[in-house]
């Protein structure tokens, strides 16, 4: 055999996965070393205070005896925390739809720019992004506060009656979803910008040929190629607004008559009373985690479906 | 120490050094007694003029260079205080003496043991020189637990004297039906911006309002052994008409007109937005230092009642005590420290109430005749009504804080849901929905099984 003849093709990729092989067994230690951080700060961030939540909530608090589902029992027939899950879920109806159709349509409008005060529009709007929840609460509590706020200074110097938002049901939660939208426009707006620069412009091309009217399009072609970053959006939106807690405490204090308690709120506020069993809370906290997660899979399944029917 | 003790010391040191970082020392030119044992004090941070006497006064204490005491305070502000005592004692170094509240006795102090019994620390003098309704509350089987410092009404009832006599309203009103008199006549004298008649919002109508409600109904939301509810009463209905009419005739703003609500609610009366309110007694030592313009324009009255009866009560008494820890190793060198601050020398322990302008009462039978005996003109009418308030006053409960907060929910539902275009049949269903809510969130609590009935009862 001639020891310079070339080798076959399979030949090589025998010879590859070989030498493949090898460099991965010998590296496997780095690569497991390399994740080691991640998986140790996922164990004790994540994971112990996932599974000790877990076990306290079949604990009582003081005695740390086995109570079986006595906290979920208290939770389940905690009426305030049932009101507060019917709080937020209208709040995050109404904040998931408005903040679809203003994102969309600004980013429609940003896409129709397309230049440098497009950009400068951009870096305006991401801005309050960077801004906490208690800190845009503050911004809006200068606005809406009832003893001298801006709106009751002009109400006042037009002798009209100032508004309270603190007491009317509806402007109890316009105070809350207001600020709540101010703070997501610019990220959300963003990503509906992304993808709509990212829908290849033959189907529009293609849609103008067939003769589509704008509405047309914009049914047939735009919002269909939206969908993953509609969902992601959703899903954001839906994960963050039902874990809101700062905008409701800073703003309303859950009030008036706990119509704008959310369950994180009413959580924050069952753990620091010393009168309601602690573990309650957190038997309450895994329920919250519970129903997001399950809200999210519906989610991810509709999404699931949707792409089974493309392929 | 378990896992469970452990992650909470943990976390509470933390809490301690943020709190550490937020408190207050001062020890300026301050004479230091070699090897004399120190007496750490835990305080909480109030007005400047409060905390400023307190450092006063442990300068004063620190400058008597025979006594062997060295006496260090520390200042925590009302967020981290909790923390900071609950860190020190889980870290075997619980403050010698520490400020607690007359609410938070029971629960914080004696079930925990954290406290020592005063009786013969403090000795058999200081002891009978307590008032005897203040008394009470301190004491628990015969023991008295912490020594008083002050009470503070919880409510009081302030005017502007120009406003009302812009309105012809002639004298402060003293029952409920004068009360809405003289709130129809101010009405039309006010601009867009201003009210009649500023009362407890929120929370705060969870415990401004049990003066109120004792006045009313004789007695609170639940029986004194506290397991049974009895706010489906007519005094209830009585009180509860009484926030749907004034909240009904327009007379009340609907919202805080005050950054924190009814603890500073006095500013409202004093930047022209209210013309009266309900406050507490603190307020008084804010119109002096903070609207000295206005001062002599503020009259003060015992809150307008159902029948206008003076002789009952018609607030609330809270305020401060000190306590000694059970952990400490010099019991007695605190209590020589808290009988020099509080009860061996009644003029010393007058400038206290001087300071506070005379906004809170005396709680020992020497320091309050001395300050009638002693009050300047201008503070007199001031210092007779919180001292009458105050006599006549009742603890605050301690029974169940969500008890608290389903009577004021009840309260709010009458300032939310009144309707000043529907008759008195839609008041009369307003009244009784709102009562029968809080009766079954009241009755939910007491049902619990962790829910403990009136300790001082057993």
């Amino acid at each position: 055999m001639n020891s310079a003849r070339p080798l076959v093709d399979n030949e090589m990729f025998r010879l590859d996965k070989k030498r493949h092989n090898r460099f991965t067994y010998r590296n496997q230690w780095v690569a497991y070393l390399m994740l080691l951080p991640a998986f140790a700060l996922l164990t004790i961030f994540v994971v112990t205070p996932l599974v000790m939540a877990l076990i306290r909530s079949f604990q009582d608090y003081n005695t740390s005896a086995f109570v079986g589902l006595q906290n979920f029992e208290y939770i389940f027939g905690t009426d305030l925390f049932a009101k507060s899950f019917r709080n937020v879920l209208v709040m995050t109806a109404i904040i998931t739809v408005v903040m679809i159709v203003i994102t969309f349509l600004f980013a429609l409008v940003l896409k129709a720019m397309n230049n440098k005060f497009g950009s400068f529009v951009k870096i305006v709007i991401f801005i309050p992004f960077f801004i906490s929840g208690i800190a845009a609460s503050v911004i809006f509590t200068l606005l809406t506060n009832y003893g001298g706020g801006l709106i009751t200074s002009i109400l006042v110097s037009l002798n009209k009656d100032p508004v309270s938002f603190t007491s009317d049901e509806v402007l109890a939660y316009a105070a809350i979803i207001i600020p709540t939208l101010w703070l997501g426009f610019g990220y959300n707006t963003l990503v509906m910008y992304a993808g709509l620069i990212n829908i290849p412009n033959d189907y529009f091309d293609a849609a103008k040929i067939d003769g589509a009217s704008w509405w047309q399009t914009m049914v047939h072609v735009t919002i269909p190629s939206m969908r993953n970053y509609l969902v992601l959006i959703i899903v954001n939106l839906i994960t963050t607004s039902m874990q809101m807690m700062e905008i409701p405490l800073i703003m309303t204090e859950g009030g008036p008559l706990d119509e704008t308690l959310t369950p994180v709120l009413y959580l924050f506020n069952a753990f620091r009373d010393p009168s309601r069993p602690a573990n309650a809370t957190i038997a309450g906290a895994l329920v919250v985690m519970v129903v997001i997660m399950g809200v999210n899979i519906v989610v991810f399944r509709l999404l699931q479906s949707k792409r089974s029917e493309d392929a | 120490m378990d896992h469970k003790r452990t992650l909470k010391t943990l976390a509470l040191v933390a809490l301690a050094s943020i709190g550490m970082a937020s408190c207050q020392t001062d020890s300026e030119d301050e004479y230091v007694e070699p090897g004399a044992t120190v007496i750490t004090m835990y305080a909480q941070s109030f007005e400047d003029w409060s905390n400023s006497h307190l450092i006063e006064m442990r300068k004063k204490f620190n400058s008597i260079e025979d006594d062997g005491i060295q006496l260090d305070i520390k200042l925590f502000e009302d967020s981290v205080y909790s923390d900071a005592l609950t860190s020190a004692r889980e870290n075997n170094a619980a403050p010698d003496i520490f400020m607690i509240s007359y609410g938070n006795i029971y629960h914080d102090l004696i079930v925990p043991g954290y406290g020592e019994p005063l009786n013969d620390l403090m000795g058999e003098a200081a002891i009978d020189d307590i008032l005897p309704n203040v008394l009470d509350m301190v004491s628990y089987n015969g023991q008295v637990y912490a020594y008083p410092q002050l009470v503070e009404p919880s409510t009081l009832f302030f005017y502007r004297k120009s406003m009302f006599a812009t309105a012809g309203v002639t004298s402060a009103p003293s029952t409920w039906s004068d009360l809405l008199s003289a709130c129809s006549k101010v009405l039309p004298t006010l601009r867009k911006g201003q009210y009649c008649l500023g009362l407890p919002i929120g929370t705060a109508l969870g415990w401004a309002t049990y003066g109120m409600q004792i006045n009313t109904t004789g007695g609170l939301a639940v029986n004194d052994k506290w397991d049974q509810c009895l706010v489906d009463s007519q005094g209830y209905r009585d009180l509860n008409g009484f926030f749907y009419d004034v909240y009904a005739g327009g007379y009340c703003p609907a919202g805080n007109v005050s950054p924190k609500g009814y603890t500073d609610i006095i500013e409202g009366l004093c930047e022209d937005k209210l013309a009266m309110t309900l406050a507490g007694s603190w307020s008084i030592a804010e119109i002096v230092n903070d609207y000295p313009d206005v001062l002599d324009d503020i009259g003060i009255a015992m809150i307008p009642t159902a029948d206008g009866d003076a002789t009952k009560c018609s607030a609330t008494n809270g305020g401060w005590t000190y306590a000694i820890s059970s952990s400490g190793s010099n019991k007695a060198k605190a209590a020589t420290v808290l009988k020099w601050f509080l009860s061996d020398d009644t003029e010393r322990t007058a400038d206290f109430f001087k300071a506070a302008c005379y906004s809170k009462a005396a709680v020992t039978k020497s320091v309050q005749a001395y300050l009638s005996a002693n009050v300047t003109d201008e503070y007199k009418d001031m210092l007779a009504i919180v001292n009458e308030v105050s006599s006549l006053a009742e603890a605050e409960p301690k029974y169940l804080w969500g008890i608290s907060t389903a009577v004021g929910a009840m309260f709010e539902t009458m300032a939310v849901k009144c309707d000043s275009s529907k008759g008195d049949s839609f008041r009369t269903s307003t009244v009784n929905n709102a009562i029968s809510t809080a009766v079954q969130t009241i009755n939910s609590l007491i049902s619990a099984s962790d829910y403990q009935t009136n300790p001082y009862l057993s």
